[in-house]
């Protein structure tokens, strides 16, 4: 793994984690709306509603090789955000701003919020074999050449 | 009965493809033993998820992790997050090195007596010669392939054949300012030569300049791993066996001669041996010893070939870093800054040493990575707050539409010490039931600063080219990709595992052909010289094999 930048996280304890339980499904859904809310669609850039990170993050987290300690914390930390307002996906998005600014002034806040930023830019930049990069829209925003040869399976070779 | 080779070699990387394929050309029954899949060219593909972001060719922490010992904290490298895996497939991490392939200079081979010693450095001279390694990695750049131009310069090695197989790879419009930058501050820069094929060969397609050469295996056959240059000519002469999934395990010895190999088939998850009358360890440094150090038996109570207690000592890593620039249409044209794929191709060797006792450095150019996702991820901050929105939307622009960031690598000397080291750490397993190997990551004060040194000429050619937003990141802590010691060569058994052949002092029929014989490293990337010092004792084994 590379991408360590927020070893603080795994001080935390986290409870078991299973994505079918109902009691998850209002964290989910704030999951998606945050991702919708830092990658919106704009007249220049695709957002997170077009380039599919919320589906491409559920399948990714299956895979065996997905750290699922990742997913706990961002289950976690979506359950501490709901703390603030448990409404929050029906609030104004100047409010939703203020929240996650707010949020972010913590170390769980800000550890989430980065985690949570780097999964948007695997699912706007990956291979759209993945789920995500929806009809290579995110490639699409930075003006990125789709590389050669592109996957022709998910996670290398097909074993 | 069963079946004997001649040879069994543990590991396919670039310690291990030149005895595979010298010695299966020349008519030995060779068997190689890889931990990992078998990835042909046609498998691979410009993946940054599977090749960078998971552990697809590595193994998972979570299974196989090393234990690391930071000065006074242990922690493992699972907990850390920070692998020091690099490439657990057939032809190992050669298959994803970057390429950069500079021979070591004579000097680097009689450091001590030329030199002097550095008070907490274990210095030694080598037991051979630069003009021992020459022909060999002549060899190298014949037959795995390497494309340059020979340049002078202070500090060039001397080359019996001035010219290389393969001309320069094409290079990036940039080249011409880091030219006229170097010439101005009096500076001269050379062409870094390449494992990386111009042209087309037989068997192998020139690059194509993809884009994503460094961590990525190669589609057209053009980067010269173990894999590609070797083992599939090897395969060729219907001589050489390869078995993935192979985890060895141990070494079985019997009186003072390894007679088998242990490994676990990771698919079936059944243990199995092969036998053989010689056996070449070529793991990676780390795992070279710690195989060794957990071959316990009763001649060798401490580990295979290690009455000496110096298996796993002298472990090296790579001094330096990274000093970057980041350029726009105000230091060079934005249509030429932005072409992608072509190499920088440049490299500073003018500070290899900084004065007459001094060992430096060199400086190496190249563009940051293409990975997106990567790059993204480094601007979502500025000024301590995160980035998200329209402000994370500019910030992507300037990085991917208006800038490009180059990078100067600085390769200085890590210099041997007694605390850098491989032991068996006796409290942790794998997942196969193994002891891990116990990693002291112990840095010389030397290491960092020589770095900060050279730091400060990187700096100097980016300020000359016109960069902005320059800065240096000197570390003590070690690059995971180069590693190397842990089992030096050296005439006198007390002080050294392997002679001057690289063979085991006190088991005849054992070698360790990866960088473990190093006893410093240079100032450049290993590969090269891995490959030129196997090729080396390849033909050491293919004259000597059958009376060891």
């Amino acid at each position: 793994m590379k991408r360590r930048d927020f070893l603080a996280f795994t001080l935390l304890s986290y409870g078991s984690f299973a994505f079918a339980k109902n009691s998850q499904n209002n964290e989910l859904l704030l999951i998606k709306n945050v991702l919708e809310h830092m990658f919106p669609n704009t007249k220049r850039y695709n957002g997170a509603k077009t380039f599919k990170a919320y589906e491409y993050l559920l399948k990714t987290s299956k895979h065996k090789s997905f750290d699922k300690s990742d997913m706990r914390f961002l289950l976690k930390g979506a359950k501490e955000l709901l703390r603030y307002d448990r409404n929050f996906i029906k609030v104004s998005t100047k409010r939703k701003e203020k929240l996650l600014r707010k949020f972010e002034n913590t170390k769980v806040g800000a550890n989430w919020l980065s985690l949570l930023l780097y999964y948007g830019f695997e699912a706007m930049l990956c291979d759209p074999i993945y789920g995500g990069n929806k009809d290579i829209s995110g490639w699409k925003n930075i003006n990125h050449t789709p590389p050669v040869p592109m996957a022709k399976v998910p996670y290398g070779k097909a074993l | 009965m069963e079946k004997l080779y001649d040879i069994c070699i543990i590991g396919s990387g670039a310690g291990a493809g030149p005895v595979a394929y010298e010695l299966s050309l020349s008519g030995a029954k060779v068997v190689v033993l890889e931990k990992g899949e078998y990835y042909k060219r046609e498998d691979f593909s410009k993946d940054e998820i599977a090749y960078t972001k998971r552990d697809i060719v590595t193994p998972s922490l979570k299974d196989e992790y090393h234990t690391i010992i930071d000065k006074n904290q242990i922690y493992t490298t699972q907990e850390a997050g920070w692998s020091f895996w690099n490439g657990s497939i057939v032809g190992g991490a050669s298959n994803f090195m970057s390429g950069f392939f500079h021979r070591l200079h004579p000097d680097d081979f009689r450091l001590a007596s030329k030199y002097g010693k550095i008070e907490g450095a274990n210095i030694v001279d080598w037991p051979i010669s630069y003009d021992e390694l020459e022909p060999y990695y002549d060899k190298v750049e014949e037959i795995v392939g390497v494309s340059g131009e020979s340049t002078p310069h202070r500090y060039q090695e001397p080359r019996k054949i001035r010219s290389f197989p393969f001309k320069a790879t094409d290079e990036h419009p940039i080249t011409k300012l880091i030219d006229k930058s170097c010439i101005d501050l009096g500076i001269t820069p050379v062409v870094t030569p390449r494992a990386i094929l111009s042209q087309d060969t037989k068997t192998r397609k020139k690059c194509y300049y993809s884009n994503y050469c460094g961590s990525y295996g190669c589609n057209s056959g053009a980067k010269g791993s173990s894999r590609e240059a070797l083992l599939k000519p090897a395969l060729q002469s219907g001589n050489l066996t390869i078995i993935p999934n192979a985890f060895v395990t141990k070494l079985i010895e019997k009186d003072k001669k390894v007679v088998s190999a242990k490994f676990i088939d990771k698919k079936t998850k059944k243990s199995k041996t092969v036998n053989a009358k010689v056996f070449v360890v070529a793991a990676q440094a780390i795992e070279s010893s710690r195989l060794l150090l957990n071959s316990v038996s009763k001649n060798f109570p401490n580990g295979l070939a290690n009455n000496s207690g110096q298996v796993g000592k002298n472990l090296l890593f790579s001094g330096g870093g990274i000093v970057s620039g980041v350029l726009n249409e105000s230091s060079f044209p934005l249509d030429k800054l932005m072409v992608e794929g072509l190499f920088v191709n440049r490299v500073v060797k003018d500070f290899y040493f900084l004065d007459e006792n001094t060992k430096g450095g060199i400086l190496e150019f190249v563009f940051e990575h293409a990975n997106p996702i990567r790059k993204a991820n480094k601007v979502k901050r500025q000024n301590g707050k995160l980035l998200w929105g329209e402000e994370l939307y500019k910030a992507l622009d300037k990085k991917f539409k208006q800038t490009k960031q180059l990078n100067i690598e600085i390769f200085n000397d890590w210099l041997p010490n007694d605390r850098c080291s491989v032991a068996i750490d006796t409290k942790r397993r794998d997942k196969y039931g193994l002891n891990v190997a116990k990693v002291d990551i112990f840095s010389h004060s030397q290491n960092e600063k020589i770095g900060d040194r050279l730091a400060l000429k990187a700096i100097d050619i980016l300020k000359q080219m016109g960069a902005s937003d320059i800065s240096g990141n000197i570390s003590p802590y070690p690059p995971p990709n180069l590693q190397a010691g842990g089992c030096r060569f050296g005439d006198d058994p007390k002080t050294s595992v392997l002679n001057k052949n690289c063979q085991a002092h006190e088991v005849s029929n054992l070698f360790v052909t990866d960088g473990s014989f190093m006893p410093n490293g240079g100032s450049v990337p290993y590969t090269f010289t891995i490959y030129a010092n196997s090729f080396r004792v390849a033909e050491f084994i293919k004259n000597n094999y059958q009376n060891l």
